[in-house]
Formats: C-alpha cells, structure tokens, sequence
C-alpha cells in the first residue's frame, strides 16, 4: 500500500505537472484582455474589445465551425475503419498479417508537413478540388492508427469464450459482434472518437496544403492570422477555443464521466 | 435431447494430431465424460462438438442428423466453459435470457422460462446482479442456467469445477449432476480430474494423444483397464516391471527387475519371453511381516507412513521401485525403515504386455 506520506507528495506532483501544462494557456486567456493595441504579459489595462474585434471577424467563426465538422467527420471515419481493421487483425490470422499490421501504423512515423505535401500532389494530379473532404481524408489518415490502437486495446481484451458463448446461445455473426463485441469495446470506441476528434481539431501540418481560402480550418487561420499581423484579437480567438474546450470536457464529465468513457473506472 | 456420434472423426492443426479416428455413440440423456491429461484432445473433441472448429475428417451426428457443416448458432447446444464466459456488460437475468432473445421468444414465455432456471441452480434472488459481483460458485450457477435455459440438444462442459475450491466443486460436482438426471439431458463433460468423472458420469472415456483408450463405467475401467496408461490414470497404479517366464493353468509366471517371481492372471497373448508391466492398486496389497504360504509376496523396506484420513499410506521400497499401498486407518502401520512382505492375491493384480518392452 501507498503509505499517506508519499500519497501526499504524489498529490503535489501531478499537481504541479497539471499546473505546468495549463499555464501557458492561462497566460493567453489572461493577454486576451489587454487594453493595448500588442500582446504584452502581464496585460496592460483590462478590456473585453478584443473579443468584440474578434467577433467582428466572421472567417474565425466560420473556420471554427469548418474544423468541427471535419473532426466530426474524420473521427467518425477513423473510428470505424479502425474497428473494421482492429478486427482484422486481433481476430484472424492471415498471410501478410504483420505487413499490414506494420502499414497500418506508418502515418504515426510520418511528419505530416510532408504527408500533407504528398496529399496535396495526389489530389492536384487528380483534379480533386480542395475541400473539407480532402481534409478530412488527410485527418482519417492521421487519426487511423490511433483509432486502430485503441480498438486493438479494447478487443484484446475481451476473452474469445464470450462470443463462442454467444455463438453457441444461438447468436448469428452479426448478433454477436451487435450484442458483445461492439459493448464490450465501447472505451475503445469512445477514446477513438475523442481523440481522433481532438488530433484533426489540432492539426496544422496536414491541413495547411489541403485548405483555401475560402475553406479554411480554424488552427490553420490562426497561423496565417499570426503571420501577417501579431494583435491581441489572436489571443481573444485562443481564449474562446480554450474556454470552448473546457466547457466540452465538463459537459462530457456531467453527462458520460470521462473516466468511464475510457474505461477507468 | 439428442443422441450424439461421432463417426471417424479428425482433427489435425498444423503440425498436430488433435483427435484422430474418432468413433463414439452417446445415447440420450446420458452424462459422458471425456477425461485424460492436458494435451489428449479432449477440449478439441468438444470444440468439434460444438462446431467451433470443423473436423478435418468424419462427421457429427445429433439425432442421426449430420451437423457436421452447420456452424455453433444452429446447433441448438449448451456451452459451460471452464472461465464460464459470463457476458460482463449484462446482468444474470440477462445473460441467461440471452439465448431466449436469440430466439425470438416473446417476454410473456421468455421471463417466466429465465426465472425457472435461475430457480433451479439457486440463484432466484441474484437476477439483477453483475457477474463481477458474484461468487465463483455463483457464476458458474449462472453458465449452468444460461446453457440449460434454451433446452439444448445437448450439453457440453468444459472443465466446469477447475476455477472452484475444493468444497465446493466436489458439492457442485453432484448437483450438476442431479440437475442433469432430473432435466435428462444429453451431456458431455471435459476433465482431467479422474475423481470428478467417476462420481458424475455414467461413462468415462479415457483419451490419450488424440485417441480414445478406453470406453466404460467407472467400475468397468477401474477393475478391467485396457492398459497401463488408463490403469495408471484412473485410480492410482503400481507398475511392476518384468518378464514372463512361465505360463501354468490360468497363470502368468512375471520375474520383476528385483529378481524376485511372482504370479499374475494369465491373459491372451502372453507368452514367454515377453516384457510384461503388472499393475498392482494401492488398496490390494497387504504387508506381512513373514511370506504367507500362498499369494504373492515380494520382500521390502518402508520408506514413508502417512495418514490421508481414513487411510494410511505407506511407501516401500523394492529393489529400485517405490511401491505405494493403502491400509485401513485401524491397523497398526509398520514403522519407517522396517523390513517387510507386500502380500497379495495374483488374482488382484494384472498382467500387460510392456508397449516400451524389447522381448528378450
């Protein structure tokens, strides 16, 4: 047993690692309501105008709700084909099994700043316009292997008796991957979602080959922002999207329990 | 209900013989076990029975119906396993209503028929509960329930007792056994335990490397086994190791490997010349403390007295061999280091040919 005296300072611990992580984000959230016309710390003045510049601003708006339906959808995709795939390959033994097993997790080992390029010259060759679709495709490609970790996870761990059983009670193939496998690997599913939502939501490198103008993800207007003019509107648009997350998190908290969702509880 | 057979059935992995040549009928209702050590195909034997592998030759009969290519769903089979396989996302009554639902059964029958189960192992009061918060005992009261509630053609367990502790799988033990009597239902049960298979089944079979040894009651095998391996197998053995070199009216004339003679009841096919094992069990030798006039006696030293409960056991020490017998708790045991005869009747014992044996 972990005796008080260390419990103690492990509290401590991964209270100052918690801290260190969420710093940063605090100190833009607290720039955000600078009074002046540059980004200073600690804020000079306080004033909310830049979230009014900000809201001012439709394309941010317009690029935050781009990114959302493209991580919905890429996080959809991902999580199922990476089911289809998990299944696969914990499931059955094939020829070329550990070849695929192997390919399946490349992207992993791949800078996405040059999987973007490459995407981005597939599609020009093709004639395939740049849309949300393309970066979508791009974020399913990124988020498959994690998808496939976690649902490997989930069905390893599920003892084959259970559906033999299932099976011998009359279950037909698909009963029982409807009534055992598919509850049974609900964290797995869960955690895939989430977190493939949270990688395409992120992504820069990918999406800055696969957007225009005119669709553009809100990660990637945030950098060409940056680029051109360093003003405190950034910092406002930064603090929305933290403070949109956290609601996120405290909404899935009240209404699944996170832990649950991934299984760790 | 159903007859069950199997007719030449096979099964080979890649670079193994599971099962081989397989022939077995097992009538309606009754409680079969398949027993023998961990490798002799007998778990393979119930996979193929269930259909959760295909044989690689012979076919499967229920019912004289070949189900040989009809996969486990349309089997119509009860299943035990030896992790019990409780669905952990359901509760009891859920899992043993499963079955039902894949049936299609109405609510109206399905409750009622789920409840009738439950009742029958036990655990009435338990439907709402999670398996993890179950006892073992208890859940596999539940794998019972959930196999019986679909009314199988046949019921196959699969080391079902193993997970349990002692107490209880020998209680367990007989009241699978009732509940098999009293639903009569055709059952195959998969051990390695010969104790558990002589007190439920109304016949072993004995497998050894794929193939069966031996087909009977537990009397039939215990008294009259086919060989050394089922002798040694079910109930404990002494193997006597030696050679034939006389054969007189109704007798086998065995020299053992400490040069001292005894007899053994003669049987086909033994002739002079031949190595021989002589099975001897633990409860048909006595000691003596002089050779008796009559009977077979070989000379030794105790090694080791221990008391098991209402027996004693007693280690001794002839020539290279350690032979161990059995003694009623009431007699007085010879001490440790003493020299005495181990006397029995040559009827008690019997005599096999030496499948590792060059005749000489």
């Amino acid at each position: 047993m972990i005796s008080d005296r260390i419990r103690r300072w492990l509290g401590i611990y991964a209270g100052v690692i918690c801290l260190l992580s969420v710093l940063p984000v605090l100190v833009i959230v607290i720039e955000s309501f600078t009074a002046s016309d540059y980004v200073v710390f600690p804020p000079k003045g306080f004033s909310t105008k830049w979230y009014f510049a900000a809201a001012q601003r439709r394309e941010f708006l317009e690029s935050a709700g781009l990114s959302l339906v493209v991580a919905f959808l890429s996080s959809c995709v991902a999580t199922i084909l990476g089911t289809l795939v998990a299944l696969a390959l914990v499931r059955h033994r094939f020829f070329g099994r550990a070849i695929l097993q192997a390919l399946f997790m490349a992207p992993l080992s791949l800078p996405g700043i040059i999987f973007g390029l490459a995407l981005l010259q597939f599609l020009a060759m093709h004639a395939i316009p740049r849309d949300i679709f393309a970066v979508a495709t791009g974020h399913v490609v990124i988020t498959l292997p994690f998808a496939i970790r976690f649902i490997t996870v989930s069905l390893a761990g599920i003892a084959p008796e259970l559906e033999l059983a299932a099976q011998s009670l009359g279950a037909d193939r698909w009963a029982v991957f409807r009534r055992i496998t598919l509850p049974l690997i609900r964290p797995g599913f869960a955690a895939s979602l989430v977190f493939a939502f949270i990688l395409s939501f992120d992504d820069v490198a990918v999406a800055l080959f696969l957007t225009t103008p005119t669709s553009m993800t809100l990660p990637v207007r945030i950098y060409v922002y940056i680029d051109q003019n360093y003003d405190p509107l950034i910092t406002a648009v930064s603090a929305v999207v933290v403070i949109a997350a956290f609601l996120a998190l405290a909404v899935m908290e009240r209404t699944l329990g996170i832990g649950r969702l991934f299984g760790l509880r | 209900m159903a007859t069950v057979e199997l007719i030449d059935v096979g099964k080979t992995f890649p670079g193994a013989v599971a099962v081989s040549r397989m022939s077995l009928r097992i009538p309606q209702g009754e409680f079969l076990a398949l027993l023998g050590p961990s490798g002799c195909g007998k778990t393979t034997t119930l996979n193929l029975l269930a259909g959760f592998m295909p044989p690689t030759t012979g076919k499967i009969l229920f019912n004289d119906v070949n189900v040989t290519g009809i996969p486990p769903h349309e089997r119509n089979i009860g299943v035990v396993f030896q992790s019990y396989a409780l669905f952990p996302h359901m509760t009891v009554f859920e899992n043993v209503a499963f079955g039902l639902r894949m049936r299609k059964i109405e609510n109206a029958e399905l409750v009622p028929r789920v409840r009738r189960a439950l009742d029958i192992v036990h655990l009435g009061q338990l439907e709402d509960r999670y398996s993890r918060q179950l006892s073992g005992g208890q859940q596999q009261r539940v794998a019972l329930a959930r196999a019986l509630v679909i009314e199988p053609a046949v019921l196959l367990l699969d080391e079902p007792l193993s997970n349990l502790d002692a107490s209880l799988r020998e209680k367990m033990r007989f009241e699978i056994r009732e509940i098999q009597k009293r639903v009569g239902i055709t059952t195959v049960f998969v051990t390695h335990d010969q104790s558990e298979a002589m007190a439920a089944a109304d016949r072993l079979v004995v497998m050894n490397k794929g193939i069966i040894q031996q087909v009977g009651t537990a009397r039939e095998i215990y008294e009259s086994p086919a060989d050394p391996f089922v002798a040694s197998f079910i109930g404990q053995a002494n193997l006597l190791r030696g050679t034939v070199t006389a054969l007189e009216e109704g007798h086998a004339l065995v020299l053992l490997t400490n040069n001292e003679t005894i007899r053994a009841p003669w049987r086909a096919g033994a002739q002079i010349g031949q190595r021989a094992i002589v099975v001897l069990r633990p409860e048909d030798a006595a000691i003596a403390a002089e050779p008796p006039a009559t009977g077979n006696a070989i000379a030794g030293q105790v090694l080791r007295v221990s008391l098991l409960g209402p027996v004693v056991n007693i280690g001794v020490q002839v020539g290279t061999d350690e032979i161990s017998i059995v003694a009623p708790r009431a007699q007085t045991p010879p001490r440790e280091g003493e020299k005495i005869f181990l006397t029995w009747q040559p009827s008690a014992c019997l005599l096999f040919a030496d499948p590792d044996g060059v005749n000489g």
